[in-house]
């Protein structure tokens, strides 16, 4: 007999393959980021290849890293994610950072380039500024909306928790609950009944608050949520 | 619950190291 408040445990592999992909997807963003202050180093863009001589050479290895930073990134990207779902409680929303994390970064870099421009040029290269700035509202934008709904700085985790009381209570009343999952309520084949699901989602939710994944006013909030969603 | 937070402690260190070698293998690419 399972006991219906017990989730399984992520397994080690799980959790070090997602750790090696976050750390991949960190490293291919700091590579990025050199990358292209090396460019702008020179000036903010450069040539090789093809039959002429280029009159600014990319310094050495700049094309390398960024080939690896970019898809040594995605592949991270994709690990983190993949391995994150297998863990699960939103443990893969944390890939969403890479996205401002990225523009944050090169939005700095043109920042930096824009107040204080590459050669000689005195006063700001404003082309940079404003391309920097709207760079850094693209990370900061989506960054916002990640804060408000994450599970890297949320409240306890859980396998529904680190969300807001207003989507834990929507997700409660549509995921199959333990007690499904392990056959209990509906081991004698008939369709679970509206109030089954309800009380179900009751039970959930009174377990994450005695977990304190929710706080006193989110689980108010919650019960009430789901009750109204009953009564409707 | 505590392996979640286990974990999220983790994914800190994670990004931490993850600069440092990235930075490191910048040095070595380029």
């Amino acid at each position: 007999m399972q006991d219906p408040q017990v989730h399984r445990a992520p397994s080690v592999p799980d959790v070090l393959l997602y750790l090696l992909g976050i750390a991949g997807v960190a490293a291919a963003i700091t590579i990025i980021f050199l990358a292209d202050r090396a460019v702008m180093d020179v000036g903010g863009n450069c040539a090789d290849g093809g039959p002429y001589v280029s009159a600014r050479p990319c310094p050495g290895g700049v094309a390398l890293a960024m080939l690896v930073g970019f898809l040594g990134g995605l592949a991270a990207l994709g690990l983190a994610a993949w391995k994150g779902a297998a863990i699960g409680g939103g443990a893969s929303s944390v890939v969403l950072l890479a996205w401002p994390a990225l523009f944050g970064v090169l939005g700095l870099s043109m920042l930096q380039s824009g107040f204080d421009p590459p050669g000689d040029d005195p006063g700001w290269a404003w082309g940079y500024v404003i391309t920097g700035v709207v760079f850094v509202a693209m990370a900061l934008i989506p960054l916002l909306a990640w804060w408000s709904f994450n599970w890297l700085t949320g409240p306890a985790a859980g396998p529904a928790a680190g969300t807001a009381a207003g989507p834990a209570a929507g997700a409660l009343a549509t995921e199959p609950s333990p007690v499904d999952a392990a056959g209990g309520s509906d081991s004698d084949g008939q369709a679970a009944r509206p109030d089954d699901a309800l009380v179900d989602g009751l039970e959930r939710l009174a377990a994450l608050h005695g977990t304190d994944a929710l706080t006193d006013e989110e689980y108010a909030r919650a019960k009430a949520e789901l009750l109204e969603g009953a009564d409707a | 619950m505590t392996e979640h937070r286990v974990i999220r402690l983790l994914v800190l260190v994670a990004i931490a190291l993850g600069i440092v070698a990235g930075t490191w293998l910048f040095g070595v690419l380029a």
